[in-house]
C-alpha cells in the first residue's frame, strides 16, 4: 500500500479535524482529482484501519472517533470543491439495519460535484419511507448502500420495490461486497453495480453526453 | 428457525462451553458471557444468510474473517471449531432444510478452520 492513505488513517485516528482536511488540500494541490482521493486515500485509510481493528491494534472507539473525523474531513473538502450544474437527482440511502455510511456519502459528493442534486437518507432507512421519499422527490438514479453480508437478503426487495415505481428510478446498489461477491443474483437485471469510484464518474459522463447528444 | 428456538439452541451451547471449559468464566467473567451469547447470534445470522441466498460462501467466508478477528485477540482457532461443533450438534435433531443446510456448511467452515495454520 502507498504511504498516504496509513499517514491519513493515523490523522484520523487522531481525531485531527484539520490535519486530516489540510492533508486532502495538500493532494489536491498536487493534482490529484476527488475520485483517485476518495478511492485511493480515503477509502484506503479506513480500510486500513478496519484492518487494525481486526487485528486488535485499536479499540472499537478509535475506529468510532475515525469514521466521524472522516466524515466531518470529506464534507469540508467538498465544501471547496468546484460544482458542474445540471437537473438530475439522486438519493441515497442504507438499507434497513445498515450503519455503515462514508462510503454512500462519497458517492453522493461526487455526483454533486457532476451537478446532480442529491438527497442524503443516512443509515438504517426502512423500506416503506424510501418509497414515500422517494415518491415525493422522484428522483432519476436511487442509490443503495450495503456493507455487512447479512443485510443482502433485503436487497432483492428494495431493488425490485424502486425499480417499479411509477417513474422508473435508475436503481445502483455501492458496496464494498462487490469487490469479493456477484451480487446480481439478488437484484434485478436493470441494476447498476458500483464497484469504485470511478466506474461511478465514468458512468456519470456516460449520462452527461447521452444528455447532450439528445438534446442536439 | 424462530427467534425462541435460537435462544434455546444457544442456551445449550454456551451450557456446555462453560461446563467444559470453567476457566473460561474465571478469564472472561459476566462480560465473556454476554459477548459469547452475541457472538453465536452472529453465527446464526450468518447461517440464515447463507441459507436465504443459498450461497455456503458466506459462511466460510465468515469462519476463516471471525477466526482471524478472536485469534488475534488471544483466542485460538480451536476455539472458534468447538463453538461450530457445539452449534452443529446442537441442530442434529432438527431435520428441516434449514437445519440441514446449517448443519452442512458448519461442517465445511469446520474443515476450513482445521486447514489453517494452527494458531
Amino acid at each position: 500500500m502507498n504511504m498516504e492513505p496509513i499517514e491519513l488513517a493515523h490523522l484520523l485516528l487522531d481525531g485531527d479535524t484539520d490535519e486530516s482536511f489540510a492533508f486532502l488540500c495538500h493532494l489536491r494541490e498536487k493534482g490529484w482529482n476527488s475520485v483517485d482521493i476518495y478511492q485511493s486515500i480515503v477509502s484506503g485509510a479506513m480500510q486500513h484501519i478496519g484492518e487494525l481493528w481486526e487485528r486488535d491494534d485499536i479499540s472499537v472507539a478509535d475506529e468510532h472517533l475515525a469514521t466521524a473525523t472522516c466524515d466531518f474531513m470529506i464534507s469540508r473538502f467538498h465544501a471547496q470543491t468546484n460544482r458542474n450544474t445540471s437537473s438530475r437527482k439522486a438519493m441515497f440511502l442504507c438499507v434497513e439495519e445498515e450503519q455503515h455510511t462514508l462510503g454512500m456519502r462519497m458517492a453522493s459528493l461526487l455526483f454533486e460535484e457532476n451537478g446532480w442534486k442529491t438527497r442524503m437518507m443516512g443509515a438504517n432507512l426502512p423500506l416503506e419511507h424510501a418509497i414515500s421519499a422517494a415518491e415525493k422527490w422522484k428522483p432519476d438514479v436511487i442509490c443503495l448502500s450495503i456493507t455487512i453480508l447479512y443485510h443482502v437478503p433485503v436487497l432483492k426487495s428494495y431493488v425490485e420495490t424502486l425499480e417499479s415505481l411509477p417513474f422508473h428510478p435508475k436503481i445502483m446498489v455501492g458496496s464494498r461486497l462487490l469487490s469479493m461477491y456477484d451480487l446480481s443474483p439478488y437484484c434485478t437485471p436493470h441494476t447498476l453495480f458500483m464497484t469504485d469510484y470511478k466506474k461511478l464518474t465514468d458512468w456519470m459522463n456516460d449520462q452527461s453526453e447521452e444528455k447532450e447528444i439528445g438534446a442536439s | 428457525m424462530n427467534h425462541h428456538q435460537i435462544e434455546r439452541y444457544i442456551d445449550v451451547i454456551m451450557d456446555g462451553m462453560y461446563r467444559d471449559y470453567p476457566e473460561l468464566e474465571k478469564r472472561f467473567g459476566e462480560a465473556g458471557k454476554i459477548k459469547c451469547r452475541e457472538d453465536n447470534h452472529h453465527h446464526f445470522r450468518h447461517l440464515k444468510t447463507a441459507f436465504t441466498l443459498q450461497n455456503e460462501q458466506f459462511f466460510i467466508d465468515y469462519a476463516h474473517w471471525l477466526t482471524n478477528l478472536l485469534v488475534s485477540r488471544g483466542m485460538k482457532a480451536a476455539h472458534v471449531k468447538d463453538n461450530f461443533e457445539r452449534l452443529h450438534d446442537v441442530l442434529k435433531d432438527e431435520h428441516s432444510e434449514e437445519a440441514v443446510f446449517y448443519r452442512m456448511i458448519l461442517a465445511e467452515a469446520m474443515a476450513a478452520i482445521e486447514g489453517r495454520d494452527t494458531t
